[in-house]
């Protein structure tokens, strides 16, 4: 049916579906946000009392890290309250905290994604393209890789698309979270808790991006050379599921449409199936 | 920007340096700490701890790399 359909008719379809489902206030991305955070802060005083054991907080560190990106992801693009609405302050408050756990800055965080939906799979000007690799453990080693300094310590990837679109104002933030990451790190380790900094925080952290780049940058862009609407992302079947692969089956719906919630982008997906096929998505496996 | 550039050619560019030192080096002597080796090679838990850390840092600031690859 929808072959039939012109090319206005199926962009009107596209968008009322799409805002069925675009002003719906996503309760939960608060509470993850908040309460995410709050879980990882706790894991310090209940670890240096003696409370939790350092084997069972590490894991649950992990996760945490892991965790905190997708919230401050819904405040970037406004999901909480857009600019102006009354909620606005909660908005922003959600995107700055739940990145603490990352050590990662709201603001870079905010301007960088923001050049990723303008330039999806650009080679130059997407600030996500370092994530490119040829498969799977690919992606996990560049991860790592990607985050050495490099001959020369030259800008690359976010430091070099900020410098790009002329907000060093953002590199300051970036500088500065950095400074304070590792004074605390330093801190810790100097009164004798090297060991509780390192499996709450460091190797969480590095464990967190590693993820958070797989699952949110790579697997869904693989393998990112199409830049069109409807062929810069794809749909495709997790093995670990929908939730463990941090809701990114459905990414293009999000790249589409990134006012959709990300807990209803499974919705809008099965409902503008038919037509994605006539726009000729990439799907793969069999996505419900 | 003045704050961003010194912040980045003075502290940021040594931090691997600083970081081998400051932080693996208390880390590897706290784990040796843990696992009850006293005066590994002759030394104290954290002198050994400093040269291991500090070396590696030194190696991730002139290789650009703590993990030999690098982009």
């Amino acid at each position: 049916m929808t072959a039939k359909l012109s090319e206005a008719e199926l962009r009107k379809e596209e968008r009322m579906i799409a805002r069925k489902y675009a002003d719906r206030f996503p309760w939960e991305v608060p509470v993850w946000g908040l309460g995410n955070l709050l879980i990882w802060l706790s894991l310090w005083p209940l670890v240096f009392m003696d409370i939790l054991p350092l084997w069972i907080a590490f894991p649950i560190a992990c996760v945490n890290v892991m965790a905190c990106f997708l919230p401050a992801h819904e405040a970037v693009h406004g999901m909480i309250a857009r600019p102006g609405e009354k909620l606005r302050w909660l908005n922003e408050l959600v995107g700055h905290l739940s990145l603490l756990p990352m050590a990662m800055p709201y603001r870079l965080q905010k301007v960088t994604h923001m050049e990723h939906h303008k330039h999806v799979n650009h080679p130059e000007n997407d600030p996500d393209i370092t994530t490119q690799s040829k498969g799977p453990w690919d992606a996990v080693w560049q991860s790592f890789v990607q985050r050495q300094r490099g001959k020369g310590g030259a800008m690359r990837g976010y430091g070099y698309i900020l410098e790009k679109v002329g907000r060093n104002d953002v590199l300051v933030d970036g500088a500065l979270y950095q400074l304070t990451f590792f004074a605390s790190l330093f801190a810790l380790a100097w009164n004798g808790y090297a060991i509780e900094a390192a499996l709450l925080w460091w190797a969480p952290r590095h464990i967190g991006i590693a993820y958070i780049q797989f699952f949110f940058s790579w697997a869904p862009h693989h393998p990112a050379f199409k830049k069109g609407r409807y062929d810069n992302a794809k749909f495709w079947t997790s093995r670990v599921g929908n939730i463990a692969s941090m809701g990114m089956q459905y990414h293009l719906i999000h790249h589409l449409h990134p006012f959709i919630p990300l807990r209803d982008t499974p919705k809008a997906y099965r409902e503008m199936r038919p037509i994605l096929e006539a726009r000729g998505c990439t799907f793969e496996g069999d996505l419900k | 920007m003045a704050i961003v550039e010194f912040l980045v050619k003075n502290i940021l560019h040594f931090m691997p340096i600083t970081f081998g030192f400051l932080f693996f080096g208390p880390l590897f002597a706290q784990i040796m700490d843990r696992l009850g080796w006293e005066q590994p090679l002759g030394f104290s838990t954290l002198t050994l701890g400093l040269i291991i850390g500090g070396a590696w840092g030194i190696f991730a600031f002139f290789r650009g790399s703590w993990i030999w690859a690098r982009p």
